[in-house]
């Protein structure tokens, strides 16, 4: 009889430190997939970047009328990526460079996060001719 | 007998938490691996984009040959010559297929488990409005476009098992594509008119 309890205790004492252990894995799990979901974020944060580069580069699209929510385009092949349908903003900003005839131009890919938080994951610069200098 | 039913639920719970622990990780690690795999695709057609030449006078070459699901890019090398780079989508195995080289050159896959992709070019930008085509050859037209689009959507081809994703009368998937990515060709005029 005394043995049976003192397995009893024993197999308790192993599960009781199998759920610590599980607990700090799920945790640690739940850390790594976080911080694998940022870096995918960065990647397609990245695309929205250069895409918008892009399109103000040649002239399909100006800095003002791409900066807000991304948003699915009419008519044209490139629709918007289906994560964005979570929540994306292009944040579009333009400033006065030292060339003559050109500006500074940092596009900013913006997630919306749940619960109204917003995160940066992607940010590129560039040097653009300036389209209101342009006769 | 509370013992051995115990034994049997610690067991049973750490074979349940491995098993569910190892597909989290195999999926996140798929996940990832996929998305630097196209991100590395984009990089590739990007960087041969910066050499692009309209045609090779010599061979006939053409500069970029686009027909929807492949682009085949011609440009200066470091070497003296022409390099081309070609990337074209295996729609049986869902896997993106690369090769650098001419026709000697063997293809590569660059990137697994995807659905579908669609290369694109827009030809020229008059009055702010691109209309991209999935057929272009620079040298029957005689100019660079002014950008190119690649679009991905993941998943697997849809003539495979278990397909999921859902596709129009017209070939076009009716989701819209998980990556997209513009691509400029250097040396172009900004602001359109190429």
């Amino acid at each position: 009889m005394k043995r049976t309890g003192s397995a009893l205790l024993e197999l308790l004492l192993a599960l009781a430190i199998f759920v610590v252990f599980a607990i700090v894995c799920v945790r640690m799990l739940d850390q790594a997939s976080a911080t694998a979901a940022s870096a995918v974020e960065q990647t397609i944060g990245m695309d929205f970047c250069r895409t918008a580069m892009v399109k103000i580069e040649i002239g399909v699209a100006t800095p003002e009328t791409l900066s807000g929510p991304v948003r699915a385009e009419a008519g044209s092949s490139a629709e918007t990526p289906r994560r964005s349908a979570t929540g994306w903003e292009l944040v579009i900003q333009t400033e006065p460079s030292d060339v003559e005839g050109m500006v500074n131009l940092s596009v900013e890919a913006v997630r919306e996060l749940p619960g109204g938080a917003r995160r940066s994951a992607a940010r590129l610069y560039g040097v653009i001719p300036d389209a209101r200098g342009t006769p | 007998m509370i013992a051995l039913a115990l034994t049997l639920a610690l067991l049973g719970a750490m074979a349940v938490f491995s098993s569910t622990a190892a597909d989290a990780i195999a999926r996140t690690d798929q996940k990832i691996a996929r998305d630097m795999q196209v991100g590395r695709l984009f990089d590739l057609i990007e960087s041969s984009l910066q050499t692009a030449v309209v045609s090779d006078a010599r061979s006939g070459t053409s500069g970029l040959v686009c027909d929807g699901e492949s682009l085949t890019i011609t440009g200066r090398g470091v070497r003296p010559g022409l390099t081309t780079c070609t990337v074209r989508f295996n729609v049986d195995t869902g896997v993106l297929e690369g090769k650098l080289g001419g026709p000697d050159g063997v293809f590569e896959p660059l990137a697994e488990g995807i659905a579908r992709v669609r290369c694109s070019v827009v030809p020229r930008v008059i009055a702010a409005r691109a209309d991209p085509v999935e057929r272009f050859d620079s040298a029957s037209a005689g100019f660079l476009p002014a950008a190119v689009v690649v679009e991905v959507w993941y998943g697997r081809p849809p003539g495979a098992q278990g397909a999921t994703e859902s596709t129009a009368e017209s070939g076009t998937p009716a989701t819209p594509p998980d990556r997209t990515r513009w691509m400029r060709i250097a040396g172009l005029a900004s602001g359109g008119g190429a």
